[in-house]
Formats: structure tokens, sequence, C-alpha cells
């Protein structure tokens, strides 16, 4: 780099993204190019380095890449305020578009794009006139919307505190912590186990805790209103494992434990869980339906179908 | 659901949009790709365990597999940003765990074979 050079800043939180624009742009003769991938990497480029051309996704991870534009058009960086600026973006939101109209964005592209079409984007938009106004009419556009937010807040905080909060927080259980370790749960997950499968051993894990939570929300909870949803997850959560596994078999079919394995989810599908919502079902009925639950779910939880590792 | 007749991985797909970029950047953007594709897919599993949303990681991996032309990673995203029912975005949730390990294969071999 001779320093010359016009120099591009390319911001996408996707680095594959980042690796194509660096390599199209760095293409052409006479340019430049630098990449971040954060919002933060992004502003420190800006005020550390000249910058001649931004290229910005309007969607970064965690923040906006609208914002970052805008602030250049402000003058918040040490580039000058009126380098182009083309918006990258997955999505067409006319609310987006119009703050890229209002703040003088030079063009916005809809991603993906190739080679050759941001190649010519860049070059017509290096030579594009604009008429670009001074940082304070950017600023002055920016501030009203700030000003409502922050009059906004004030008052919900005035409305708050002008009446008698309502709010109680529910009283921590000492026994809600019991439930997420291992000691006391209904099924204990074996130590150093495996399927052979990740994708199943990841959802028999999922299944081990819902059934787990069931159970003690069952007994504990004063009143369990959530019972039929947590059911609800127990059943979907089964059939995705049921759907999974019957994919694996087709790419591994010669694995013995797959009869073993749905037979055994037949066995706790045919289980009547959603007996267990209804209200005030008689303890006897409810202590078999966990008594059988325990016992299907811990047949899978065993040879062949899972190994010690 | 998705199609299943795109396909697994179209490397004219990638050629078209990295027109006359070298063989070692069309292997090196794949490299990437699988790299960061694998840890979104990740993040995705463990965020959709979790009941956040999961939304944001795959529009990031529907752009950038279409780029590559992992057409139906690609199609599930796309599908994915579509959909609003709990039961079907489960089922293109496993879907897409298991197509992933396809695409990684597919690109893998054609990387291999350069």
């Amino acid at each position: 780099m001779t320093g010359t050079e016009f120099q591009v800043l390319a911001v996408d939180d996707a680095q594959l993204m980042c690796h194509f624009i660096y390599e199209t742009i760095t293409g052409l003769q006479g340019f430049a190019c630098k990449t971040a991938t954060e919002f933060v990497t992004a502003e420190a480029a800006l005020k550390n380095h000249k910058i001649d051309m931004a290229i910005i996704d309007i969607q970064l991870k965690n923040a906006s890449g609208l914002t970052l534009a805008k602030n250049i058009r402000m003058g918040r960086y040490s580039c000058r305020h009126d380098i182009p600026i083309l918006i990258f973006t997955g999505f067409t939101y006319k609310d987006d578009i119009k703050q890229c109209l209002a703040f003088d964005m030079h063009d916005v592209l809809v991603k993906p794009v190739t080679v050759m079409e941001l190649r010519e984007r860049v070059k017509k938009n290096k030579n594009k006139r604009m008429e670009i106004k001074p940082p304070e009419y950017y600023q002055s556009l920016e501030e009203p919307a700030e000003t409502a937010r922050k009059e906004m807040k004030a008052a919900i905080t005035k409305s708050v505190s002008a009446e008698k909060s309502r709010y109680q927080p529910k009283p921590v259980s000492v026994e809600s912590r019991v439930e997420s370790s291992d000691e006391g749960a209904f099924i204990k997950w074996p130590d150093q186990i495996t399927s052979g499968y990740h994708q199943l051993d990841r959802r028999m894990k999922t299944i081990t805790f819902l059934l787990n939570t069931l159970h003690w929300s069952t007994y504990r909870k004063d009143k369990y209103t959530e019972a039929g949803n947590d059911i609800n997850k127990i059943k979907l959560a089964s059939d995705d494992m049921h759907f999974v596994a019957q994919r694996l078999k087709t790419k591994h079919p010669g694995d013995p434990m797959w009869t073993s394995l749905f037979d055994r989810l037949k066995g706790f599908s045919t289980i009547p869980i959603e007996k267990l919502s209804v209200p005030d079902l008689p303890k006897e009925q409810a202590e078999d339906i966990f008594k059988r639950l325990h016992n299907a779910w811990l047949s899978i939880l065993s040879k062949p179908v899972i190994k010690r590792i | 659901m998705y199609d299943h007749n795109l396909a697994v991985f179209d490397p004219d797909i990638l050629i078209s949009f990295y027109q006359g970029m070298s063989a070692e950047m069309l292997v090196e953007s794949l490299q990437i790709y699988l790299q960061e594709g694998a840890m979104l897919q990740e993040t995705i599993m463990m965020d959709f365990d979790l009941g956040k949303d999961v939304q944001r990681g795959f529009h990031s991996l529907k752009t950038t597999s279409k780029m590559v032309g992992a057409m139906r990673i690609h199609d599930i995203c796309r599908n994915y940003e579509l959909q609003t029912q709990r039961e079907e975005r489960l089922r293109l949730i496993s879907e897409f765990e298991m197509e992933w390990e396809s695409a990684e294969e597919a690109i893998q071999a054609w990387i291999d074979a350069r």
C-alpha cells in the first residue's frame, strides 16, 4: 500500500463478506481496503486511518451499521464526513431506506452481489457528485429523535416513581437451585456417555432436563399452570429426536442400536404424559405416570443405545 | 419445508459470484464459509435449545450460503425466516443440522479435489 490509494473500509459481521469485499476491492487498481467485523473496530479505523469510502452492512452483530454511517455524516470521526457511503443489506425495510436517503448515503446494495457488480458500484460512487450538507445538518436530524427518546424515558421514570410500584418479585426458592444440579434429580444424566451421535446426545440431554423440570414443578410448585406447555415441549422434543434418528439411520444403517432406540422411543411415547396437566390428578396416578416415564427414559439412556465414552 | 431438489453444493453458483477470482481464492472463501458456518451452526443449535432468538444467525448464513452455492442451507435459512410456527421451526432446525453435515462433506470434497 503506497498511501495514495483510495482507501475503502468494509464493515460486515460475516467474515466471508469482509473477505469477499476485500478481494474484490483490492483487485481494482489504485484501491486499498480495510475490513472490520465489529462496530468498535470500524470506529477505531474511522478515527485512526484515512478512509475515502465506507461499505457498511446495515445490521451488525449487537449494533447498527446505519448508526455508524450516520456518525460519519455527523462528523464524529476524523475521516471526511462527506465520503461515499454504500449501505449493504439483506433486507429492504422502508424505514432503513428512508434513513439512508435522509442521511445522503450514496448507494444501497442488496446482498448477495457479484464481484463485477460490486466493482461497478464502487467505481461509480467514487466519482459520484452528491450534495452532502454540513455535519451540523445531520446532527440536527438526529437530535429530535434523541430528545424524544430522553423525554419518553423521563416521562416513564416520573410516572413509575409517582405511584408506588406494585411489582413484587417472586421470592427466590432455594429449591430451584437444587433442581439445576443432579442431586435429587428425577433422572440423573449418566456420566461420560454417548449414543455415538452428537445430534442424539444433545436431544437426549434436553429431554432429560425437561422431564426433571416437569417432575420438580409438579411436586414443588403450588400451582403448576405451565404444565401443559412443558408437556408439549417434551412431546415435541421426543418427536424431533425420532425424526433425527430416522435420518441418521439412513446414513448409518449398520448401527445395531437403531432397533432398540426406536422400540424404546415408541414405549416412551405411549405413556399418557398429558394426564399430568389435569388439575387435581390423584396422587397415585401422577406417581404411576412418573414411574413409567422414569423407567422408559432410563431404558433409552442404556445399552445398546448409549455407551460409555 | 424446503426444496430437497436443490443442490447441496453447486460450485457453478460460487463461480458466478466470484467471477474471475483465482481457484485459490475460491478455496479460501469456502474454508472461511465452513469455519464460520460451523460456529454459527453450533450457536444456532445452542440458542434454539435455550429458547433464544436464532433469526440473526439464520439471516447471516442465508446470504453467505447463497454466495458459495450451498443452496439447501440457503433455502432452509430462507424458510426459517418466513416460518412462525414453533413446530415447523423445530423441524427446520433438525433439517438444518442434517443438511449442514452434507454441505460440509460436499464442499470439503470439492476443496480436496482442487
